[in-house]
């Protein structure tokens, strides 16, 4: 579970699943195609790149992979399309739906289709290699009810989180967000994605709400001479990670 | 100007008034008309009437005389004295004449002493009168007397008819013809003025308005809705310009810095890290013209209303809490108060999320304005007796002159520029109000300074309850968060613990 690596660097996937994970990206603009595909590859991964639905459908039939991109506007078959027909092969690959329209049902219609997250154009490269991280390490089990990282122990019945034999005291938004955290331990989480996934906001606020409630998280679980759990990505978000 | 808006005299026949007035006209000829026969009728009656009772009495009163005195009579009736009767005739029991000029004895006459209408064919000279009144009356010695008289009142009513219709009808007819013409011509001559201002409006003359007397007529009542449309296009049309401007102007600001810093950098980084900073620092840059792009896009996707379709209940304390959980630590960090405050617990119709999504931009807002120390206040409450959430700051406020200007779309204080944001916040919160048919406004503050913003909607059900557990709920849980952050010099007013959730009156700094 605990990784070593620098801050914004690929995670070692090599060691938990012996190989580099496989994305196929379906994407018709070829600029961005290529700085997605030069970016993830940056990032450890294997990125093979079709430029209309038809590629991918064939694509996906032919071969196992761990992800897939799909932009929603597609020459000939449309992205949504795609989706639904790989759904409807049985074939249960991640989908991250890209699009330039960032309309909220646009997005909700994105997920029916099958996708499992959406990200809407443009986007920072930084935001998309966490979503995609995000969906090759899916938590686990969402059944468990104790969750453990390091010396952080959350039990999700009675509600409670101890550090090593201190209780701590959570407000219940601060409970929600630490499981979040704990539940992607090494993973970097961006502000957008705590927005959307611990506070349903579909908007970005203009203060620094994020780093607020996450500043308040801090100071909860690390008192002095234990070493931070929550680290800044500058520029990023935030990775939860116990230290060495 | 078009010829067909000119007024020409063939024009006035035309217009509704002139064709009233003629339909008017018309009516009064008709109505003279039947006044005149049936006065015509009466008095033909009358006549008639007074005609047979001189008859009768005349012929009794002769009757009554000796037989030579009935031959002196008729004689002297023949010699013209016996006045008011035109026939007379005396004759046998078998309708032999005696004497008189009537020739023979009118067949149909029953000799009863009462006057009827007899056809007066054959009765020489008078062949013209088709019908005269005729006595029949037996005298003492047998004979029968006849005088009749000819009832021309037709002939004699035809002079004062003619006079009454030359004297009323005509005049009347004219009157009403030329008020129809002057009425016309005045309607012609707004409708002219009107024609000629939407001409110029037209041609771009934007702040032009249709003339209005005052009088509250139809005419002026049209003109005056038809000015306050043109009061709302002006001001679409004015925002509409202003969006172009804010969004050319929002947008080029970033992008200018992006630019520079991107051309500086590219020549005079000295190495990599340089240029990787400058990069950095020109994709916030971009980011932040993204930021407009996608809220402009949002503010049009909220105003195309297809989300109503997903409306349900909505509590606006649900609402308040949320948003109030959320804000709180913030305004801690920033030295700010923040007071949630629920008086009463209504539930509207709405989509939950964006109406989230206005009351945090509300609250976004006023925190950014509010220099620490300040207090900014949620209340769920009423205004006017209608459902609604106010968001109160202690800020520098709103001057009046502007509070117009800020309710428009995309509008941003000037006094604002050097605060973050695309000042698109507040159109979004506008257009999620309006979706909604809600209204946002923006009050005086209690206090001389801040801004009171209130979104007020409709109550969905009878559901307004007083003061619903509003405080424990409200309040966090763990109590208060007695562990407070170490932040010397800022919130000197914060109360330390959870904030009050009475709303008091006191100013927040």
């Amino acid at each position: 579970m605990i990784e070593q690596e620098r801050v914004v660097a690929p995670p070692d996937h090599g060691s938990q699943h012996g190989h580099k994970p496989n994305i196929l990206l379906v994407e018709d603009d070829q600029s961005i195609a290529d700085e997605v595909r030069d970016d993830l590859a940056s990032r450890g991964y294997t990125v093979e790149h079709v430029a209309d639905g038809a590629a991918a459908l064939h694509a996906v039939q032919m071969l196992h992979y761990d992800l897939m991109i799909v932009d929603r506007m597609l020459p000939g078959l449309d992205g949504l399309t795609v989706i639904e027909r790989v759904r409807a092969r049985n074939i249960r690959v991640p989908v991250l739906v890209l699009s330039a329209l960032s309309a909220v049902d646009d997005r909700v219609r994105g997920l029916k289709a099958g996708g499992d997250d959406y990200l809407s154009k443009p986007f920072a490269f930084v935001e998309l290699a966490a979503r995609v991280e995000a969906l090759l390490r899916r938590p686990q089990d969402s059944r468990e009810t104790v969750l453990q990282v390091g010396p952080l122990f959350m039990d999700l019945i009675d509600r409670t989180v101890r550090r090593g034999e201190r209780a701590l005291d959570l407000l219940p938004r601060e409970f929600k967000l630490l499981e979040y955290l704990m539940r992607r331990p090494g993973q970097l989480v961006t502000r957008d994605m705590l927005l959307e996934d611990v506070w349903n906001y579909r908007f970005l606020p203009q203060t620094n709400l994020v780093d607020v409630h996450i500043g308040r998280l801090r100071r909860k679980l690390d008192v002095a001479g234990e070493a931070p759990l929550i680290q800044s990505v500058r520029g990023a978000g935030f990775i939860f990670r116990v230290p060495d | 100007m078009p010829a067909s808006y000119s007024v020409f005299p063939t024009e006035i026949f035309r217009t509704a008034q002139f064709r009233l007035a003629l339909a008017f006209t018309a009516g009064i000829a008709v109505v003279s008309m039947v006044l005149c026969v049936f006065l015509s009728w009466q008095t033909m009656v009358f006549r008639t009437a007074r005609i047979d009772s001189y008859l009768e009495s005349a012929a009794e009163a002769l009757a009554a005389e000796t037989p030579k005195e009935i031959d002196r009579a008729v004689a002297r009736q023949l010699a013209g004295n016996l006045v008011r009767i035109s026939f007379v005739g005396l004759f046998t029991p078998e309708g032999m004449r005696i004497a008189g000029n009537l020739h023979h004895l009118p067949g149909n006459l029953p000799v009863d002493g009462v006057a009827h209408a007899v056809s007066a064919t054959g009765i020489e000279p008078y062949d013209e009168f088709p019908v005269v009144r005729a006595v029949a009356r037996a005298v003492p010695d047998g004979n029968i007397l006849v005088i009749a008289r000819d009832i021309d009142v037709l002939s004699e009513l035809r002079v004062p008819v003619l006079h009454a219709l030359e004297l009323g009808l005509i005049p009347a007819l004219l009157l009403s013809l030329g008020t129809g013409a002057l009425l016309s011509r005045r309607a012609l001559d707004r409708v002219k003025t009107v024609h000629e201002r939407i001409e110029r409006i037209m041609s771009g003359a934007l702040h032009e308005r249709l003339p209005t007397r005052g009088t509250r007529d139809d005419l002026d009542r049209l003109a005056a809705s038809v000015n306050r449309m043109l009061d709302r296009i002006e001001q679409l049309l004015h925002d509409v310009k202003g969006v172009g401007d804010n969004i050319a102007h929002d947008l080029r600001t970033p992008l200018a810095r992006a630019r520079a810093k991107l051309e500086r950098g590219s020549r005079a980084a000295q190495d990599l890290r340089g240029l990787r900073a400058v990069a950095e620092t020109a994709v916030g840059d971009l980011d932040q013209a993204i930021g407009i792009i996608n809220a402009l896009l949002r503010i049009g996707e909220i105003e195309s209303g297809r989300r109503r379709s997903g409306f349900g209940d909505v509590r606006f304390a649900d609402l308040a809490r949320e948003v109030f959980e959320l804000y709180q630590p913030v305004s801690e960090e920033g030295g700010l108060q923040l007071v949630l405050d629920i008086q009463s617990d209504p539930v509207v119709r709405g989509d939950g999320e964006l109406l989230l999504e206005a009351v945090a931009n509300l609250v976004d807002n006023a925190m950014k304005f509010t220099p620490p120390g300040g207090r900014v206040r949620l209340v769920v409450g009423e205004e006017a007796g209608q459902p609604a959430i106010r968001v109160e700051d202690s800020g520098p406020g709103i001057p009046a002159a502007e509070r117009d200007a800020v309710m428009r779309r995309f509008y941003r204080a000037e006094t604002s520029r050097h605060t973050s944001g695309n000042g698109l916040g507040l159109s979004i919160v506008g257009a999620i109000v309006q979706l909604h048919d809600f209204r946002l406004i923006l009050r005086e503050p209690p206090l001389r300074s801040g801004a009171v913003f209130a979104i007020v909607g409709e109550a969905a059900t009878a559901s307004r309850r007083p003061r619903v557990g509003a405080e424990s709920a409200a309040r966090p849980p763990a109590s208060a968060e007695t562990a407070r952050p170490e932040r010397p010099g800022a919130a000197t007013s914060a109360s330390p613990t959870a904030p009050s959730l009475i709303g008091t009156a006191d100013s927040g700094s």
